[in-house]
């Protein structure tokens, strides 16, 4: 993106015009997409006014700039080349004919798509700018919010092409950097210190407790006031406190389990947030300690969890609870003036601060803030701001303020600026400069800026050394702020992000909540975060011998001998139905709805993201099929009717199979072998949980149909379920590492990939293969692609 | 209830300018404009996320000689100043929940991987009618997004808290927060004058493509600055007086029909201040119980209620409630009087869905209904349930009565057939 880099751009066009005229006399070239192959093998079905399958040649354009007619052609060869078409009843082109079509198709299609696929000038979105942020000044604030929600594409919110720049962007960008600088430089005055000790039976004085000797015992798991009220938090900034409470479970002989809650428990006017569960034993008053950021009027509710509704009479009742004795809230930690004042000022006294000053407060932030080396001159523009304000006589700070908000409303700053350190044109090399390397793997692995580290190797030209970029990696992914390229990259790759997006029935579902819709993310996040440390072989996603639960979500699991609230690694029986991440309950709630599940839908879901060959859109004018839980027919037996037409049969034979497994799995996860009707089918004697059980309420669902969850997976044959499925899907490593490393480009580089990208793609499948599937060593292959480096 | 002073969002989102415009009534803005008569047509869009069920918000006949579903039942006294627009919807818009993003953009597949949303109905209204107030446009939403999008496609972000609407439009901060205000204001466009240079010099070095992000992020800027020049000015005048108390937010996020209310309170009063003549309001929808009597289960699922008749029932107990405060929002247009014309006269509200079926994620033929703005109401314009007309045409025919000389919007490619004048 250099001035050179724009150059180029044109002269490549010049090669290609070249390139194909000096390979004229071969065939393929005097007949880009293939028309002659076409006349005789396709147009029958497929041209003058023949549109079987919806699809006709008439129509389809050779502009290929454009998305639609790309997709439409890539579509083609692929359905060539994979023997789908023409269909099996037609007679077979001669061998050599279909390779010169193919031939010829893949050089006009990877050249158009090679013109275009470059990395769009990435704006930082929204996470990325928070955590830059953090990392250039030093401060913990949240600024996520401030800032107008991104649009993804392909998949990723990082993606330059989408991400757009707009009025309420800027503005947003200006009330941000206010705050950044606000948090850098710390409150004027020093926030009052907190140190709190006292019981909590002083707060919880309802009926519904019992008050002992030790403390206050709390049994309901609902509406529970027993919030702390005691702690008075003034500052407006979120700061960070250390907790301590005295609990233990009561009337148990087994662990009960503490829920706390903090920030606006009280009112409910802004948000507040689960802290976490706690595992409390009988006996001794266990600690349970963390810490945890606060602001005005923000507070703490520690409850019960899973215990029973509310007891009629607390004093004589027998159940398990939880008894509370005192509650310590020390804070804030943080040191005031906060460090990232001095690291932002230097030595400068404010009252005494001149312009010189001013301009080298700028000039120290500035190489890091653009994330490269920079002129000592750029820093005039920023003095000339400051200069005006300190000539208008307005104090230092305001000053230094002014320079600091400009910087981070540079387009510099909030762009990744990528020019070419080469002068070849990107087919024989071109590379973006080592400063635009540094930036790329520091976005992909921590989605912040580089560290000084990395800016170092990037400076000294050491970055090209060989195993420098694996040293880096390796130090990258060791890091705490590694848990970023996790957080991001499975929360939108396997839709982590959605799971708030259907509540489920509460009928349908009484078993569901909060508890185990965290510990569902954090068994993904968890198991996601295990493969990549232990290089474990990417194969795992579909199937393994272990995965990651709590007692919470073992249950849903049907897995016995795990109890508690904290998440850990269990070996699978042989036989088990999990292990991978098609049947982790994240994945099959996100791909149901809080009612039903659509095998079309999660059919779809896994086509995209697990096997990486997305099906086309519905044809227009298809209507949905509307689901009916009134318990006289199934999706599946509606779905039938849809699927029969010749003309939904050829993509729904590729979509629905890995949906039928799945319906063994309701959506929240659970297994199941019937439906769960809350019409017609027989009544049931089953409770949701040991709370309804004593309520004696049982569930409000019958049994209803019977799950069937055969089908047959095209080119595989027919499979009983789920079981079998994955066991077809071990026998493709190469399909399901390629979709991997699909998503992980994608992500990596901020663009989607394309046609032109396909062979350096399996140059990387097949060499994660030889190196035995590991998926810290594909993240290595990525990083150390040549494509890592282009521009 | 104590009012928070100001945030600086609260100051810059939605603001306009209208230079000289006193918003005191409407006799005095007939003087700041002496002879000239001024079109103060306003329009307001509303969504509801979850869908409205449609046996009960279609007539079954067409024409003017239909009997009002259950819904509208309880909109008979203004039968004739709606009309109720069946066989609608949105060309290529799919997606399910995910249509909401361009119910007012009418921007193609919003669930497709490469979608990039377009300038939605007020924003772009906001453009040509938006100087002449001191908010272009008010957008509102229960929680979290909205219907509003920038011409680049991002959003608008809205207000969700009516204390935080009635503050910006009513409430004026204390001088030395004005000051400060001012200040940063001033201080914005210097960072911003200073950007824009940085930015033209950069897109001179970089490749088409990126250079078009650059321009983009130039247009940005320099229209944010446009817009820290009104608000400035806006700062030097006093706001608006009205006779009533602030509102107090409700904080049960689940009680979506109290805090739609206040919204349409809030609303009333922008318009009838003439504080903006462009509103859009999300009704989003919750996944939790409302606190309606006889509604026992969550808003979201009774809405896939899959044929389920106790579903269905409950979820006429929201969706009528919907309609209830809707058609007392109406009412208080119509009571109110501007120079001897009706607000509702004056003012289109669109209500409708993004979604047609909510039960099976549908997103054609969606319910719509369209009222006020001195159109001759009364009727159901029933289109082909198989062929829907674009719901993009509804829009065109609003701009034009807005003033604004264009015969097209997104794919609307001509006015509303059947809306009579």
């Amino acid at each position: 993106m250099s001035p050179r880099h724009f150059l180029h751009q044109s002269k490549r066009v010049a090669v290609v015009a070249a390139l194909a005229v000096s390979l004229c006399g071969v065939a393929a070239h005097a007949d880009p997409f293939g028309k002659t192959f076409i006349q005789d093998h396709c147009s029958d079905c497929h041209a003058d006014g023949m549109k079987k399958g919806g699809f006709t040649f008439d129509k389809l354009g050779t502009d290929l700039t454009d998305a639609e007619t790309m997709r439409r052609w890539v579509l083609v060869h692929d359905r060539v080349a994979k023997g789908e078409m023409p269909p099996k009843k037609e007679p077979r082109p001669a061998k050599a004919e279909q390779a010169a079509f193919l031939a010829s198709l893949t050089d006009t299609l990877t050249k158009a798509d090679d013109a275009q696929r470059e990395v769009v000038l990435r704006r930082l979105n929204r996470t990325e700018y928070e955590n830059t942020i953090r990392d250039l000044l030093g401060v913990n604030v949240e600024l996520k919010g401030m800032l107008p929600e991104e649009v993804s594409a392909h998949g990723f919110d990082n993606v330059g092409e989408a991400l757009a720049t707009s009025e309420a962007l800027i503005q947003g960008y200006l009330e941000a950097a206010d705050a950044a600088i606000d948090a850098a430089l710390g409150p004027a005055k020093q926030p009052e210190h907190i140190a709190l000790r006292y019981p909590l039976s002083k707060d919880a004085t309802n009926a519904m407790f019992r008050q002992t000797d030790a403390g206050v015992v709390l049994f309901s798991t609902g509406y529970c006031p027993s919030t702390v009220r005691q702690l008075r938090i003034r500052h407006d900034e979120k700061l960070t406190y250390r907790v301590r409470i005295h609990a233990r479970a009561f009337q148990s002989d087994t662990p009960v389990v503490m829920s706390v809650h903090a920030g606006d428990v009280i009112v409910h006017r802004r948000p507040f947030f689960l802290v976490g569960y706690w595992d409390l034993k009988p006996g001794d008053m266990n600690v349970v300690e963390f810490t945890v950021r606060l602001g005005k009027g923000d507070t703490l509710h520690p409850m019960p969890y899973g215990t029973i509704g509310r007891p009629k009479d607390a004093n004589t009742y027998d159940g398990p609870g939880i008894e509370i004795g005192d509650v310590e809230v020390e804070g804030p930690l943080e040191a005031w003036p906060p460090p990232s004042r001095a690291a932002l000022l230097g030595d400068v006294d404010p009252a005494k601060g001149t312009l010189d000053d001013a301009k080298r407060i700028v000039a120290r932030l500035l190489p890091r803030a653009f994330r490269r080396d920079t002129k000592p001159d750029e820093v005039e523009p920023y003095a000339a701001l400051m200069k005006a304000a300190l000539d208008d006589g307005r104090p230092f700070l305001d000053a230094v303020r002014l320079g600091v908000k400009a910087v981070l409303v540079s387009p510099e700053f909030l762009f990744l600026d990528e020019p070419t350190r080469t002068k070849a044109a990107k087919a024989s090399g071109a590379e973006i400069d080592d400063f635009a390397v540094a930036s790329r793997l520091s976005y992909f692995l921590w989605s912040s800026m580089p560290d000084a580290a990395l800016l170092d190797a990037a400076r000294s030209g050491r970055l090209r050394e060989p195993g420098a970029m694996a040293a880096q990696v390796e130090r990258m992914l060791k890091d705490a702020k590694a848990a970023a390229f996790v957080e991001n990259f499975v929360g939108q790759w396997l839709d982590q992000r959605n799971i708030d997006f259907t509540e489920p029935d509460k009928k349908l579902y009484p078993e569901f909540d909060e508890a185990l819709k965290e510990a569902m993310l954090g068994e993904t996040r968890a198991y996601f975060a295990r493969m990549l440390r232990e290089d474990r072989s990417v194969l795992e996603f579909i199937d393994s011998d272990w995965t990651v639960v709590n007692e919470r979500l073992a249950q849903l699991y049907g897995i016995d001998g795990v109890t508690g609230t904290t998440l850990r690694v269990v070996d699978l029986p042989k036989d088990s139905l999990r292990g991978g991440v098609l049947t982790q309950a994240s994945v099959l709630k996100v791909t149901a709805n809080g009612t039903n599940t659509s095998p079309v839908l999660r059919g779809v879901w896994v086509l995209d993201n697990i096997l990486g060959e997305p099906a086309p859109p519905p044809p227009p004018g298809i209507p949905a099929v509307e689901p009916d839980i009134r318990g006289a027919t199934t999706l599946r037996q509606q779905l039938d009717q849809h699927r029969n037409s010749e003309r939904c049969a050829t993509c729904h034979a590729k979509i629905d199979p890995p949906g039928f497994a799945l319906e063994s799995f309701d959506p929240i996860g659970g297994y199941r072998t019937w439906y769960r009707s809350l019409g017609e089918g027989e009544k049931l004697d089953v409770y949701a949980n040991e709370a309804a059980r004593h309520a004696h309420v049982r569930v409000a669902y019958r049994k209803g149909l019977p799950v069937d969850c055969t089908g047959e997976l095209p080119g595989s044959g027919p499979f009983e379920g789920i079981r079998d499925l994955k066991a077809m899907l071990m026998k493709q490593p190469d399909r399901i590492t390629r979709c991997v490393t699909r998503k992980l480009m994608v992500y990596a580089l901020g663009r989607g990939d394309g046609f032109s990208d396909r062979p350096e793609i399996e140059r990387i499948v097949a060499a994660n293969a030889a190196q035995g599937h590991g998926l810290r060593t594909l993240v290595h292959q990525i990083v150390e692609s040549p494509t890592f480096r282009q521009p | 209830m104590r009012f928070r002073p100001l945030s600086r969002r609260t100051f810059l989102r939605g603001a306009g300018v209208a230079m000289g415009l006193p918003v005191l009534d409407a006799m005095a803005v007939r003087t700041a404009y002496g002879e000239k008569p001024v079109d103060r047509t306003r329009m307001v869009a509303i969504n509801v996320g979850l869908g409205l069920h449609v046996p009960h918000m279609i007539p079954e006949k067409a024409g003017r000689e239909f009997e009002l579903p259950l819904y509208l039942k309880q909109l008979a006294d203004l039968r004739e100043k709606f009309t109720v627009l069946s066989g609608v919807s949105h060309p290529g818009v799919d997606g399910g929940h995910l249509a909401e993003k361009s119910f007012l953009t009418a921007a193609t597949h919003p669930g497709s991987a490469s979608f990039k949303n377009t300038i939605s109905l007020d924003q772009f209204a906001a453009e040509k009618v938006g100087d002449q107030t001191r908010f272009a446009s008010l957008a509102l939403s229960l929680a979290g997004r909205g219907l509003a999008w920038s011409r680049s496609g991002v959003e608008v972000p809205s207000y969700t808290r009516p204390s935080e609407v009635f503050a910006a439009l009513f409430l004026e901060g204390k001088p030395a927060e004005k000051r400060a205000q001012i200040q940063r204001l001033k201080d914005g466009q210097s960072v911003l004058d200073m950007v824009r240079e940085k930015s033209k010099r950069m897109s001179q070095r970089l490749g088409a493509a990126d250079r078009d992000k650059l321009d983009q992020f130039f247009t940005s800027v320099r229209d944010t600055e446009t817009r820290l020049v009104k608000a400035e000015a806006w700062e030097h005048k006093p706001k608006p007086h009205v006779d009533v108390a602030p509102p107090k937010d409700i904080n049960d996020s689940t009680d979506v029909i109290g805090r739609a209310e206040l919204m349409y309170d809030m609303t009333y009063l922008a318009l009838q201040t003439d504080s903006t003549r462009v509103v859009s309001f999300f009704k989003n929808g919750i996944n939790a119980v409302p606190p309606i009597n006889g509604v026992t289960q969550d808003y979201h699922n009774l809405s896939h209620h899959g044929k389920d008749p106790a579903k269905i029932k409950e979820l006429a107990i929201i969706e009528g409630e919907q309609l209830r405060i809707f058609g007392e929002f109406l009412r208080k247009l119509q009571k109110a009087d501007e120079g001897g014309v009706s607000l509702l006269d004056k003012t289109m509200v669109l209500l409708g869905s993004n979604l047609g079926n909510a039960s099976s994620h549908n997103n054609s033929n969606l319910p719509v209904v369209f009222a006020g703005g001195g159109f001759r109401h009364g009727q159901h314009l029933a289109f082909d349930h198989d062929k829907n007309e674009p719901l993009a045409n509804l829009f065109v025919t609003m701009l034009q009565r807005l003033g604004v000389e264009t015969d097209t919007f997104a794919t609307g490619t001509t006015t509303m057939r059947g809306i009579e004048a």
